[in-house]
């Protein structure tokens, strides 16, 4: 009888403990979701913040930062970078026009300090100085 | 500027020089070279080490007696020429017509030297020159004629090459050189529209090379045919392999550079060249599809080659000027806009990764 009852315990808590990992693992994976949405909106600001630029000179870099939502520790972390310059931009004319390549990083950082990180080539057309 | 002659003596005299040059065209000769007078002076900045300095700035330039200089920007001291006579720094025995502004320049490899020259002399030759960089001035360059389209009414080029890249992915690169030929003088000139594909993008081809290069000729090009029907009815899928195409653009002449947008050529056409009096004509703007091989025809069906309202100055080229506020930069011809030519400067997504997640 005592070891009926000892196997059923150790069910239980194999049992128990299963359930507890399957939580702890949709929890996780679900934070990996959110940084995940987070560094894809954080590629997205940095394309806005890319075509409103005026001038990033080859070399430079600019960084910004975000908290999308006010009463959540989410954060990201975005960084433009601009690679070169191309004289021979693909179908435009050479040397009348120049293609600016940049680099954007965006990493969304949550709870747990999970975080996730994109990056995104970018290229610009910009009228030759 | 301009560069007519402020003495119409110096003016008289290069003409009557241009024609005693080309006894055989005379007539054209005159003719191109009063056109000439009209154009803006062409100096093509060009970064170059020659010998064992530095790069410098200097200016590529083309000439009647001798077709091509190149000047040091500052001191405008001769660094290196081109020619058929022996006093030239390189001597190329078929360089026997003048160059006018139909120069180019490319720096291939975005170092900030330029590596290559396209030029198209008067004769309709295009030239195709592989500058060899801190080599002696006498071995500076490779060259040679690249493409042949002279013809008995006195075709040639004044306008500059376009050139742009042509990379689809899977596919190996090629240069797109878009030009328009000029016929100055001739009303019956049939004048063309040529895009070639140099698939040679980063080789940097020998005097032996050049030496065994069989020019291209129109007969080796396919020609498309100007007309809305033919443009509907054009292939999807284009044969890239080849030297090219062209569209003959009838009695139009092109002294203005093609500029190349998003795959688009847009071409300035002048109906009639002034023999003497004002520099202005009146200009039809035609668009051509480099990637698709077409002419491109407006989504209503209307003239393939709308005028522009008002006459321009001879030579007038593009501009393309950012506007405050608006990520589309302004084609211009002259203070008339072309829409067609208009800059998308919008960033484009191309490559994508995603860093190991913590």
């Amino acid at each position: 009888m005592l070891g009926i009852v000892a196997v059923i315990a150790l069910l239980s808590v194999g049992a128990l403990h299963d359930a507890l990992f399957g939580e702890l693992l949709a929890g996780s994976r679900q934070l990996h979701q959110r940084a995940t949405a987070l560094a894809g909106l954080g590629l997205q600001r940095g394309m806005e913040r890319l075509e409103a630029a005026t001038s990033i000179a080859p070399g430079e870099e600019e960084a910004f930062s975000l908290q999308p939502l006010a009463d959540s520790t989410d954060s990201v972390v975005v960084s433009i970078r601009h690679l070169g310059i191309g004289t021979l931009p693909a179908a435009h004319s050479m040397g009348r026009l120049v293609a600016h390549h940049f680099q954007i990083e965006s990493t969304g950082h949550v709870a747990r300090g999970i975080r996730m990180t994109q990056v995104q080539g970018a290229t610009r057309v910009m009228l030759a100085k | 500027m301009l560069a007519i002659h402020p003495n119409p003596r110096v003016r008289a005299l290069r003409r009557l020089l241009f024609a005693a040059l080309l006894p055989g065209i005379s007539s054209s000769a005159v003719a191109a070279q009063a056109v000439a007078d009209c154009l803006p002076a062409v100096s093509v900045p060009i970064t170059v080490r020659i010998g064992d300095g530095a790069p410098v700035a200097a200016l590529l330039e083309g000439g009647i007696e001798t077709p091509l200089s190149l000047f040091a920007a500052d001191s405008r001291r001769l660094l290196w020429s081109a020619g058929a006579h022996d006093s030239a720094t390189q001597v190329f025995a078929d360089m026997d017509a003048a160059f006018f502004g139909s120069l180019a320049a490319v720096d291939l490899d975005s170092d900030g030297l330029h590596d290559r020259i396209y030029a198209g002399d008067i004769a309709g030759r295009l030239w195709r020159f592989d500058l060899h960089h801190g080599a002696a001035a006498a071995h500076w360059t490779s060259g040679g004629i690249f493409a042949d389209f002279g013809n008995p009414e006195g075709r040639g080029f004044l306008a500059a090459p376009d050139v742009s890249l042509s990379a689809p992915p899977g596919m190996p690169p090629w240069l797109n050189i878009a030009i328009g030929t000029a016929a100055p003088g001739n009303a019956a000139a049939n004048n063309r529209f040529y895009a070639l594909r140099d698939h040679a993008v980063h080789d940097s081809w020998t005097d032996e090379d050049y030496a065994d290069w069989r020019a291209w000729r129109e007969e080796d090009l396919l020609r498309v045919d100007a007309t809305t029907q033919a443009a509907a009815n054009a292939p999807t899928l284009v044969d890239v392999a080849g030297p090219g195409w062209y569209v003959e653009l009838g009695s139009g002449h092109v002294v203005t550079p093609t500029l190349t947008v998003n795959n688009r050529a847009v071409l300035a056409i002048s109906q009639a060249l002034p023999r003497e009096g004002p520099c202005e004509v009146f200009t039809r703007i035609a668009s051509f599809d480099l990637a698709q091989q077409r002419i491109v025809v407006p989504p209503d069906g209307s003239d393939w080659r709308p005028p522009l309202p008002a006459s321009v100055t001879l030579g007038a080229g593009f501009q393309v000027a950012a506007v405050e506020g608006e990520a589309i930069a302004h084609c211009t011809l002259a203070d008339q806009r072309v829409a067609g030519c208009d800059v998308d400067m919008r960033p484009r997504r191309t490559w994508w990764r995603r860093e190991d997640a913590e």
